[in-house]
């Protein structure tokens, strides 16, 4: 199997334009180190090669694509936070092993592919915004919130950039309230919603649960069966789920201030 | 911290964050990595490199009287970010049985949760007019560097190599071309490093870091540390400039390279008298429209200066070689 490798940052300066419109390849083999990891197995990409065939595969849309791809990606290349901050691994994984998926999914204009779909930021670049985005709103081990959060494009590329993204109640209220929501509604709230959090304290609502290192460890040494996923969501490591009343709490919140902004409908 | 003006009234005194201890894996580091001064943990420092848990004792002093006025129940939050890893770790501070404005806590972090730089905060929280859970004050923030730090943390300079330009070594880094150049930067790895040419006759002598007595040799060390400074100074805000990105109608995001967004949080408040969030936001602006962009340039290179102190420097080269008979 292959593993996972790691791309130097000065990738940024050898991506050509016939790179990005699939015209040429890029020769990056003296900037690529390994993915270290102390202990454990280091992932293959194998597995993801099968699965993001598959989507391309399946999906006519591109961007229907991302709920299905999102929680199988996440199953499939199980990192530490840690690692997944790393920006070259993403950058490997885009301009080496998945350059083909990046130009379907992102095709972008006569340009090709934007640059930062390959090495942008981790709510832009292709598979880094899959990656995060079941990593932050998972309930736990369920990735049926993921799956909610991707089949609104307004989530992954407003969402989550809020800080409030990162307190995993509010992270799952938002992603069961804002499916009844129109796009600009959802972009709405967003703002409603970040401005509120300048005079309320997330926490003292309700806490952000810690996360379970013990957990993330143990389902990083199981292998992953690719196989089992394409047509049932897989699960994710056995960390606690949010509790009920917390994520009501937090609903509760979202409630209060869709109404105060006018928002019609289930929300309000 | 940027100013905010709250529709209520919040808590005027300052609220202090101090870190009691610090273990790793349980036990009492080798080296001390805290930094008081600067508000800083530098795990950097640390002489074991495969520890995994950093526990720090937190203790919070509030402003005293004005929390005994309030009489209410306030609740302190203590909060880690990390922006690169998206982490949110908080702990509720257990509030002090004798003293209504101190708080104490525990807090532990994983390393596998952890990249780069953590900030640690405490906000207060209480009722205002009948609601609940309202911003009252907030601590300065701690950082906590979990990987070493893009500038070291005391004095913002550069790191320094010295390397023959000329051997193998030396060329593979700088290129062919620049073999006899007195210095090279490199702005492409993960920490800025000046690589100065050892083979370049006079060079390493002329900047040491000797004490010197004659005067002609400091003001040639100060000048050209000076000239040094701020040419590659210039091209780390340039490169952090570019890197500020902005979408549509959102606010800027500081770059996510540890070192750029340190660049202009170092000049920034030598650029624009604002807020450092206002002071980026105007940057995006300038560098937005040719006109601004000129005076940008400017500003960017007398924030430089003031950053090298290129005026008590060149005061210094003056005083000296006036001090030799015969003056200047």
């Amino acid at each position: 199997m292959r593993e996972i490798q790691v791309l130097d940052p000065k990738v940024a300066n050898r991506l050509t334009r016939d790179f990005l419109k699939g015209d040429a390849g890029c020769d990056v083999a003296d900037l690529v180190r390994p993915f270290e990891r102390p202990e454990g197995p280091v992932p293959a990409v194998e597995p993801l090669e099968l699965l993001v065939d598959e989507a391309m595969r399946r999906f006519e849309s591109p961007e229907d694509s991302d709920a299905w791809l999102s929680p199988r990606l996440h199953a499939c290349l199980r990192l530490t936070r840690r690692e997944a901050a790393d920006r070259g691994l993403w950058a490997w994984l885009a301009i080496v092993a998945f350059s083909d998926y990046v130009r379907w999914r992102f095709p972008g204009k006569e340009d090709g592919a934007p640059v930062v779909r390959f090495i942008g930021r981790e709510d832009l670049q292709t598979l880094s915004r899959l990656w995060w985005g079941a990593e932050l709103t998972r309930n736990g081990d369920d990735y049926a919130p993921v799956v909610a959060a991707f089949r609104m494009q307004d989530i992954p590329n407003t969402w989550l950039r809020l800080d409030a993204f990162h307190h995993r109640p509010a992270a799952v209220a938002a992603v069961t309230l804002l499916q009844d929501l129109s796009s600009d509604d959802i972009n709405r709230l967003s703002t409603a919603f970040n401005h509120t959090l300048t005079t309320v304290v997330l926490d003292s609502v309700a806490p952000n649960p810690p996360s379970d290192p013990a957990a993330i460890q143990e389902w990083i040494h199981e292998a992953p069966d690719e196989t089992l996923m394409l047509d049932e969501l897989p699960v994710g490591p056995s960390e606690p789920q949010v509790p009920p009343e917390d994520v009501e709490k937090l609903a509760a919140l979202l409630h209060g201030i869709a109404f105060d902004i006018g928002i019609e409908g289930e929300a309000a | 911290m940027p100013v905010r003006i709250y529709p209520y009234e919040t808590l005027a005194g300052d609220v202090n964050l101090t870190i009691d201890d610090v273990q790793i894996d349980h036990a009492p580091p080798g080296v001390d990595p805290v930094v008081p001064d600067v508000r800083t943990i530098d795990l950097s420092v640390l002489e074991q490199t495969d520890w995994r848990v950093v526990t720090l004792q937190l203790d919070v002093h509030g402003p005293a009287t004005e929390l005994q006025r309030r009489g209410d129940e306030v609740v302190a939050t203590a909060e880690a970010f990390c922006r690169s890893t998206n982490m949110r770790q908080t702990l509720s501070l257990e509030k002090s049985e004798l003293d209504l404005a101190r708080w104490t806590g525990t807090i532990e972090l994983d390393r596998f949760n952890y990249s780069g730089k953590v900030d640690l905060s405490v906000t207060l929280a209480g009722a205002v007019d009948g609601v609940g859970n309202r911003y009252l004050a907030e601590s300065e923030t701690w950082s906590v560097y979990f990987d070493e730090p893009p500038l070291p943390v005391i004095e913002g300079t550069l790191r320094i190599q010295w390397l023959d330009f000329g051997t193998d070594e030396g060329k593979a880094i700088v290129g062919e071309q620049n073999i006899d150049e007195p210095y090279y930067p490199d702005l492409d790895a993960a920490v800025p490093i000046l690589n100065m040419n050892k083979g370049f006759e006079g060079l390493p002598a002329l900047l040491d870091d000797r004490r010197r007595t004659d005067a002609a040799e400091v003001a040639a060390h100060e000048l050209e540390r000076i000239a040094i400074g701020a040419d590659v100074w210039g091209a780390l805000f340039n490169c952090s400039a570019v890197a500020v990105e902005k979408v549509d109608d959102e606010e800027p995001t500081w770059p996510s390279t540890a070192w750029q967004a340190g660049v202009l949080r170092t000049l920034l408040p030598k650029m624009y008298e604002m807020s450092l969030e206002a002071g980026l936001r105007q940057l995006v602006e300038d560098r937005a429209s040719p006109g601004a962009a000129r005076g940008l340039q400017v500003r960017a290179e007398m924030a430089v200066l003031k950053h090298l102190r290129a005026g008590r420097s060149l005061r210094t080269a003056i005083l000296k070689l006036d001090s030799r008979e015969g003056g200047l």
